[in-house]
């Protein structure tokens, strides 16, 4: 143990999951070079790293990549903008909020994917139904977070910014929506978390152009064991990164919200 | 507060009408749509495959500045439906099932010639008991829901005193099909001869050299939209689709080789079209022969719970005009026989 | 007040019944063509139809079984996972981090895997299911235990119970709160996956209805089908939250007192 403890805190608070990680891959070694499994069904790990750069030395990695992305950015981009503005005007008016609540608390009950079928039949399969439908994912999370947030903002702020007569947009732009960010971002980091999965069954179920999604059921269908790891890993490490990036700012908000205070 | 609800509301309104109506350039396009190629798709359409090989249409069109715009729909049928429906096709061509259940389920559509040809086979994996249709009974069986080959099931389910509801239908297509097959997911279906050819399937019954009731016949649909504005575009078209078509009922070697181009081996085309005449399987008359299998299909459709509301084709779907016009024009009113339905040419 | 309750309830009503109202008027006036925007009263009756019939109870009894099944399992794995990683500090050490990194992984990518697996039969849709299931519960239960405070298990330690009965009587009961949201997100997690996995690959189901529908252009149909599902989630979300009332009833009274 003490060796353990005489390491740097970077590697000291990773090494126990770093062994597990070592170990799996020992696992999954062994049972590949072993042949417990036939090659179409495990891949050996040799073969998964040849694959990943023979996509990456092909472009087709990036392109899959880079289109997805590109899709999520849009859908994601009309949905939580419109979300937004929803969450906000629900949250600071109660009439909209009696107005609109009943609809969206009717339609969130859609599970999202049971969007697909009628999307496409709507908006085709081409990149219009994609967008929609992260849009759709991407609408609820940064509409109910926005919502909360504003309503979670202490209504002895607000009673003391009407004692210095705020004007109704200095009230809105020092107090309620700095009070709400935290939630906001909260509801962004979901909204690009759920974008980020949708996006992999927009392209599974409408299959018209490049994607993650594509590269994916393509490696299925050609029993590519090897490719769909490599879209597996892929796609794990860049729902981390997402997470990861969106709570560094969430962190960050809340803490400069802290010191504010 | 009121008025900034309200400058917001206006501004989101203001949004959504800019994304939901997208605004309606005046473009010169002409979007095709047809049944994209996967590996396992049964091949269709000799005389379309010449014209595209041939570029025909776009010969045609390059002088005033319109562009056709060919779309492989992977979705096949039902896919070209959806297009046509949401407004990102105007033609498009497919088999009876797909054409009969969007205008039974009230798509605009008008059905201006036929596309014929296009075999299948019955196919079950190479170590497969199953020998006959009849042992099909209880069997999982993969249909690409909504296509042609959905309806060949159908009747040939009904030839032999069965219906869908003996068998478990899955719903899969192209590569996905195959693979199925190939793990026993699936134990049996329509698909090409290439997975025959490739040792994945054998067949236990094929269409090549059956009546061509089972064969498939594409009509060649329009939007009425897309009819109404443009008419001497459609004109225009049927005219290039009828002459590409005769040139491709002159030779059939030739036809058939370029037909190759849709991933098919010439072989296999000769042996899929043998004992056919050219001059049928490019005729592009709407015919004895179309209206016959389309009214029993229609029939089939109804019993079988594939459509819900019957209708009139020669009211509702089928028009005529453009492609008597064509006929006239080129002067080949003669040149295609009618044919009755047992595909025979009726003589005047 | 009943009254002032009353109005503001009809306000909520207002928007959808506009939006009722208007895709009525678009329907009947063609503006959006019927093919894509059937009118609200054909799809009442095609509802009727599917009920009459018996295709729509047919499909949903698969869809639940497949449900039940992925969820039993899901949630049960879960669970145990996550009391595991609670409960032990080594096995905390040593697997949080594994499963932090596939709890991230979205459970759509894995379905080629699965299907190149299990084929597209019923073990892909259960197993794929129970992947979904397992890890919010998972999370839930570690979140849970962890957040038992001390003092409840160093008052334990005093009274020197064994370790069975304190993680009975303490850190379940303490724990019980984050573990029933962990049931309900795993279910209607679980919801969600039975829809996707049955447009995957399907044989029957309520999402196989949809995927048939769409191919024989019945919008109509769909559209029924986005209802029910939506309406089936909210029923057994109700559930849950019954269940969780029943058994966080104690709680309730004590934050009262």
């Amino acid at each position: 143990m003490s060796s353990i403890a005489n390491l740097p805190a970077v590697i000291r608070n990773r090494y126990h999951g770093f062994i597990s990680f070592l170990f799996l891959l020992g696992l999954w070694s062994a049972a590949s070079h072993y042949n417990l499994f036939s090659r179409e069904y495990l891949p050996t790990p040799v073969a998964v790293v040849t694959a990943f750069i023979r996509l990456l030395s092909s472009g087709q990695l990036c392109i899959s990549l880079g289109s997805s992305l590109l899709r999520i950015i849009a859908g994601f981009f009309v949905g939580t903008s419109l979300g937004f503005v929803f969450g906000a005007a629900m949250g600071v008016s109660q009439t909209m909020e009696k107005l609109f609540a009943p609809l969206f608390n009717a339609l969130r009950q859609v599970p999202v994917i049971g969007w697909i079928p009628l999307i496409i039949v709507w908006c085709g399969i081409a990149e219009t139904s994609k967008i929609t439908f992260i849009a759709i994912g991407a609408f609820f999370p940064i509409l109910i977070s926005t919502f909360e947030g504003i309503r979670s903002v202490s209504p002895s702020y607000v009673d003391v910014a009407r004692v210095f007569e705020y004007s109704r947009f200095k009230l809105l732009s020092t107090i309620v929506l700095p009070g709400a960010l935290p939630g906001i971002v909260s509801g962004i980091r979901l909204s690009m978390g759920t974008s980020w999965l949708l996006v992999v069954w927009a392209e599974i179920n409408t299959r018209s152009a490049a994607g993650i999604g594509d590269l994916l059921t393509r490696s299925s269908e050609g029993k590519k064991a090897d490719v769909a790891f490599v879209c597996i890993i892929v796609i794990g490490i860049v729902a981390c990164l997402i997470n990861e990036l969106f709570g560094q700012l969430e962190t960050r908000l809340s803490s400069w919200r802290k010191s504010y205070r | 507060m009121n008025k900034l609800i309200s400058i917001i509301m206006t501004l989101v309104l203001g949004v959504v009408t800019l994304v939901t109506v997208p605004a309606y350039a005046e473009e010169k396009v002409v979007r095709i749509g047809f049944p994209g190629a996967t590996t396992s798709r049964p091949q269709s359409g000799l005389g379309w495959g010449y014209v595209q090989a041939k570029h025909l249409f776009d010969e045609e069109f390059k002088k005033d500045g319109w562009t056709i715009d060919y779309n492989y729909i992977a979705a096949a049928g039902p896919g070209v439906n959806e297009g046509l429906a949401n407004n990102s096709l105007d033609f498009g061509f497919h088999g009876d099932l797909p054409v009969l259940a969007a205008r039974s389920n009230g798509l605009k559509i008008k059905a201006l010639g036929a596309v014929r040809g296009g075999t299948s086979h019955l196919l079950v994996p190479t170590n497969s008991h199953i020998k006959t249709i009849k042992d099909l009974k209880g069997k999982r069986v993969g249909v690409s829901v909504g296509t042609w080959t959905h309806a060949l099931l159908l009747k040939v389910l009904q030839d032999n005193g069965m219906t869908i509801k003996d068998l478990k239908v899955i719903n899969t297509s192209g590569t996905a099909f195959e693979t199925s097959l190939a793990t026993g997911d699936i134990e049996a279906g329509f698909g090409s001869l290439s997975l025959i050819r490739r040792g994945v399937a054998r067949e236990i019954w094929s269409t090549v050299g059956k009546h061509v009731r089972y064969q498939n016949t594409n009509t060649f649909v329009v939007r009425e939209e897309f009819l109404r504005k443009h008419p001497d575009i459609v004109k225009r078209l049927v005219k290039v689709f009828v002459k590409g078509f005769y040139q491709a009922s002159l030779n059939k070697n030739e036809t058939l080789k370029f037909n190759t181009r849709t991933g098919t081996a010439l072989a296999d085309l000769i042996e899929e079209n043998a004992g056919q005449s050219i001059k049928y399987l490019t005729s592009p008359k709407l015919d004895g022969q179309v209206t016959k299998q389309y009214k029993d299909s229609l029939a089939l459709f109804k019993e079988n719970g594939l459509i819900r509301r019957n209708f009139d084709p020669e009211a509702e779907l089928y028009d005529r005009s453009y492609l008597d016009a064509a006929l006239k024009e080129l002067k080949l009113e003669n040149h295609w026989p009618d044919y009755d339905s047992n595909g025979n040419p009726i003589k005047k | 007040m009943k009254i002032h309750v009353f109005f503001s309830r009809l306000l909520g009503l207002l928007i959808p019944l506009f939006l009722v109202a208007s895709w009525h008027y678009l329907s009947v006036h063609e503006v959006v063509p019927t093919t894509l925007l059937p009118l609200p009263s054909v799809l009442f009756d095609t509802w009727w139809d599917m009920q009459k019939s018996g295709e729509l109870l047919l499909n949903m009894k698969m869809s639940l079984l497949r449900v039940g099944g992925g969820f039993l399992v899901g949630a049960s794995v879960g669970f145990l996972l996550g009391t595991v990683m609670g409960v032990w500090k080594p096995v905390e050490l040593y697997l949080y981090p594994v499963f932090n990194f596939f709890r991230q992984v979205p459970v759509v990518a894995w379905i080629p895997f699965l299907l190149i697996w299990l084929g597209i039969g019923e073990w892909f849709k259960i197993v794929f299911i129970s992947c979904g299931a397992i890890i919010p519960m998972a999370l839930k239960t570690f979140e849970g235990i962890r957040g038992v405070p001390t003092s409840y298990l160093e008052v334990v330690r005093a009274f020197e119970y064994g370790k069975f009965r304190m993680f009975r009587t303490v850190i379940l009961p303490s724990a019980l709160p984050s573990i029933l949201t962990g049931l309900r997100i795993s279910l209607s997690e679980a919801w969600m996956l039975v829809i996707g996995a049955e447009l995957v690959a399907a044989g029957e189901g309520i999402g196989n209805v949809m995927i048939i529908a769409r191919r024989l252009f019945q919008t109509d149909v769909v559209l029924v089908g986005v209802v029910v599902i939506a309406v089936t989630g909210f029923i057994m979300d109700k559930l849950l939250d019954l269940l969780e009332t029943r058994f966080l009833g104690w709680r309730r009274i004590q934050n009262v007192q």
